[in-house]
């Protein structure tokens, strides 16, 4: 079931009605209910691995708890141990065995061996990753002592399966999300409106933005070959808000829709593209899977407390990772290291820039240099998105050469512009709502909530612009007949 | 606090209304125009028609509705929609029926031999034209749930927004304005097609199967009946393969049990079509045929039924009168656009018009058989000389024929044509 579809506009507000009627006590269990009724939407089967994850941790949690109050440090140790084994396994076996296999067999063919094995031709399921993830977080902060175990196995699973964040994430924490499970939330108009403003912002960036750039990157790179390096250098920066609006569009209307339910999700992004550095770039993007790296993997590796080369070293394991948790391909894993040597390299030249900058006299402080350093983080981010982007690693270095030695500006100025899927109106839409987008994102930027500066208008200005808003998603977004509803991209991890 | 609870509320649906009520509204300015230009008429005065046309486009072609009024005083509608399988014909009846009842139908019996609910999505794509003006209402909802398994095409037909949202693109100022055709549901057209070669099979060949087109005939023939409504079958003419005519020859087997009328025309030599011209293409009869089918049809409904008005229909003649003005000035501007030599012909064949014909030494007229015919049915026509042309011109003659065409009731001028290779110039 996907957001921005019309089951999903049917099965949102039913539930919301019924679980404002219903009494407190049995709340979580409805919520529970319509978690793993839209789970099941996508594959039924694959609710079992959801309710095997959720079993393996709550049961982990359980057991450390147990073993804790007996002093067994060490038993404590083999279930943590345990719990991210099995729940890793089956991450590997559906997502990564028949990478590793593949991988494994090229290595041999070079000594004439292949492992032959039966191929394992599964779909993927979906969130799989995001609520594996979420679910050892709480294994871990059980263990850390950052919270108790929760008694109650079914808001237990509510935690693992709460229906708006569940297949795309924020992956939330345990300390944040468990207890407001407990909480007793009451419809409240004030927080619900502006649940409902951030499901439209959510809405106007997936169906305005999205999918409608979606249309020109998918032509471009699906026939990259045919393009001048021009289209694919417009593709693939067209590519970085599409992914932005994607990603970012799906997490507002699941933070929007919980906090309508009383649920107050953690911000997921915070105007990455306005990043001055590639370091404050990965503060501002997936800012709840690149937190968890950092709580979970990066500071039990000794985070930056064992010498910079040993935080380096660090850093470049945390994104070959982050990588790799993208998706079993060659291009995610070196997506990955790309952005964790940009940032190395930026921690390493950071002194001789700055040293740089006073001998030269800039201010680093002006419009200029901060608009420079933008650019500059775009571009880099931007390289690397093309292999994010792209099908193999032939294609992405097919698309750097043709950018760096084809490049053909005419090819766009003669109207070729206009037949890389979208014609004139649909491009001035698209640009519209990126200036609309670039808009909202410099004002929170500046600290300025949007929301907030709309909702103290009068009457009359607040209803021209929300219905306004409503119907130019529903005349202007990519959605109906005739067009697939574009899974959001995420979904594939 | 109570108090800010109750006029929050009603703040919420205040809301909820305008915004519905904007979004119908941008639903509506959307939306192709074609369904409503076609049959709106009929859906906002469904007790203004004494007889409803069902069926296809056979009957939307063959079957005139101001011709009828005119020259009968028969107060019809079409609701033959393109294509339309017996299904659909069947629920368009049903949802009409919400709204008035009629005293005859004449229900068409082409693809009474399919056998399936609908077709192929090219033909979805054409139901829109007949089913996107039908109301909103429970009876809507049956048909579409009826007619289609698929979700997202229930949808697109509950909720026509879902396909036409990005319509901003195309749109015009027909959008803004949109005009209820004059030809009440009929579409008139003046190609001609030589199908003198056609063979028609023995009119006792026929087949009868189960089909789901003869399932759904005989629920309309039985709602009828319920309704106390007469209802008269026809096939009109036309020249398509063996089976097809075999399924159509094959409702006189049902007309007879249920004991109603079945007209098929394609054996009724009263018609007297020549199908050397009388045909615009294999389907559809053209003007000529389309005067001739409305003839007898008039005929045979004022002979048999009684379908006089009422003393207190004033409102209504004066209403049908200037229908009909706009009725003649659409077949005014089809004359006028007409860039076919043939075609222009057919129109001239109209009582409405009187010619004033120049010919070079080419003849053109006379060099072909099918021109020669169709100048033989122009109404009423002089010849002219060359220098009469011209004066009428205003300019040199640079064609192989020259028309002036005159209103044939007030004498002014309707059009000027000049014909070169049987194309207007």
């Amino acid at each position: 079931m996907l957001f921005n579809s019309i089951h999903f506009l049917l099965f949102f507000p039913i539930v919301l009605c019924v679980y404002f009627i219903i009494p407190s006590r049995v709340k979580y269990i409805w919520l529970l209910a319509a978690s793993y009724y839209f789970y099941m939407c996508w594959n039924a089967k694959y609710a079992l691995l959801l309710l095997f994850s959720t079993g393996a941790t709550y049961l982990s949690g359980y057991l450390i708890e147990f073993f804790d109050k007996r002093s067994q440090e060490k038993y404590k140790k083999y279930c943590v141990a345990g719990c991210f084994t099995a729940n890793l396994m089956i991450l590997f076996l559906f997502k990564y065995f028949d990478f590793a296999v593949h991988n494994i067999n090229r290595l041999l063919a070079g000594f004439h061996f292949s492992l032959v094995t039966p191929s394992f031709d599964v779909i993927l399921p979906v969130g799989i990753s995001f609520y594996t993830f979420q679910a050892l977080s709480y294994t871990m902060d059980v263990y850390r002592k950052d919270i108790p175990a929760e008694k109650n196995f079914f808001k237990y699973a509510l935690f693992v399966s709460f229906f708006p964040q569940l297949v795309a994430g924020p992956i939330e924490r345990s300390k944040n999300l468990l207890s407001q499970i407990n909480q007793v939330h009451r419809f409240d108009f004030d927080r619900a409106r502006a649940g409902f403003l951030l499901m439209l912002w959510g809405y106007f960036q997936k169906l305005i933005l999205a999918d409608r750039i979606a249309v020109i990157v998918n032509q471009v790179y699906s026939q990259s070959f045919d393009y001048p390096g021009s289209c694919l250098a417009l593709a693939s920066i067209l590519f970085a808000i599409q992914i932005y609006c994607d990603f970012s569009g799906y997490s507002m209307i699941a933070i929007g829709a919980s906090k309508v339910m009383g649920f107050s999700l953690m911000e997921n992004f915070n105007c990455p593209y306005l990043a001055k550095s590639t370091a404050q770039f990965w503060k501002r993007w997936h800012i709840s899977l690149t937190s968890w790296f950092r709580d979970y993997l990066y500071i039990p590796l000794g985070g930056n407390r064992r010498g910079t080369p040993r935080r380096y070293v660090n850093i470049m394991i945390v994104f070959l990772i982050s990588g790799l948790w993208h998706g079993a391909a060659w291009t995610f894993i070196i997506w990955g290291a790309l952005n964790g040597f940009f940032q190395v390299i930026g921690s390493i030249t950071k002194k001789h820039r700055e040293s740089l900058y006073g001998k030269m006299g800039l201010h680093t402080d002006s419009v200029g240099h901060r608009c420079l350093q933008i650019l500059t983080t775009f571009l880099l981010v931007d390289f690397t998105w093309i292999f994010f982007r792209a099908e193999s690693m032939s294609q992405a270095f097919s698309v750097l050469k043709k950018i760096a030695f084809s490049f053909d500006p005419w090819y766009l100025a003669d109207g070729g512009l206009y037949t890389l899927g979208l014609n004139q109106k649909q491009f001035g839409v698209m640009i519209l709502g990126i200036i609309i987008l670039a808009a909202g994102d410099l004002l929170k930027n500046r600290g300025l909530c949007v929301s907030e500066i709309l909702l103290r208008q009068d009457l009359w200005f607040r209803w021209l612009l929300f219905i306004g808003s409503i119907v130019f998603i529903l005349v202007f977004g990519i959605w109906g007949a005739g067009y697939d509803a574009q899974a959001f991209v995420y979904f594939q991890f | 606090m109570k108090y800010k609870k109750v006029k929050r509320m009603a703040a919420v649906l205040c809301f909820f209304t305008v915004c519905t009520l904007t979004i119908h509204s941008v639903c509506r300015l959307l939306e192709r125009k074609e369904s409503r230009v076609e049959y709106s008429q009929f859906w906002e005065n469904p007790g203004d028609y004494d007889v409803w046309l069902l069926g296809t486009s056979h009957v939307r072609r063959s079957m005139q509705v101001m011709e009828l009024w005119k020259d009968y005083g028969i107060y019809s509608y079409s609701l033959a929609a393109a294509s339309s399988y017996i299904t659909q014909t069947y629920w368009t009846f049903m949802n009409a029926l919400d709204y008035g009842t009629p005293k005859v139908v004449v229900m068409d019996c082409y693809k009474t031999g399919n056998d399936a609910k609908i077709s192929s999505s090219s033909i979805v794509e054409r139901m829109h034209t007949g089913m996107d003006s039908i109301p909103f209402s429970r009876t809507k909802v049956q048909m579409v749930m009826d007619l289609f398994e698929s979700p997202a095409q229930r949808m697109e037909f509950l909720f026509n927004f879902y396909i036409y949202h990005n319509r901003w693109e195309e749109l015009g100022p027909e959008d803004f304005r949109p005009e209820s055709s004059p030809f009440k549901g009929c579409r008139i057209i003046s190609n001609v097609q030589d199908l003198s070669g056609y063979h028609l099979i023995d009119q006792a060949d026929r087949s009868c199967e189960d089909t789901v087109g003869f399932r759904y005939l005989r629920k309309i023939i039985e709602e009828c009946q319920k309704r106390d409504i007469s209802i008269v079958l026809t096939a009109v003419p036309c020249c398509l393969e063996d089976e097809i005519q075999r399924s159509m020859n094959g409702a006189a087997d049902m007309a007879q049990e249920y004991g109603v009328p079945f007209l098929n025309m394609s054996y009724d030599e009263d018609l007297d079509l020549d199908y050397q011209v009388d045909f615009s293409d294999k389907s559809h009869l053209n003007w000529l045929g389309a005067q001739k089918s409305t003839d007898y049809m008039g005929k045979y409904l004022t002979t048999h039924y009684d379908l006089s008005q009422p003393a207190a229909s004033q409102d209504r003649e004066s209403r049908w009168g200037r229908d009909y003005i706009r009725y003649q000035d659409a077949k005014r501007k089809l004359l006028q656009q007409e860039p076919r030599l043939d075609a222009y012909l057919v129109w001239l064949s109209d009582e409405a018009y009187t010619c004033d014909i120049y010919q070079t030494d080419s003849q053109i007229l006379q060099s072909d058989p099918i021109l020669a015919k169709l100048l033989g049915k122009v109404h009423s026509r002089h010849s002219i000389t060359r220098q009469e042309a011209r004066d009428m011109l205003g300019k040199k003659i640079t064609g192989d024929v020259v028309f002036c065409v005159k209103d044939a009731q007030h004498g002014y001028i309707v059009d000027k044509a000049v014909f070169k290779d049987r194309r207007r110039n």
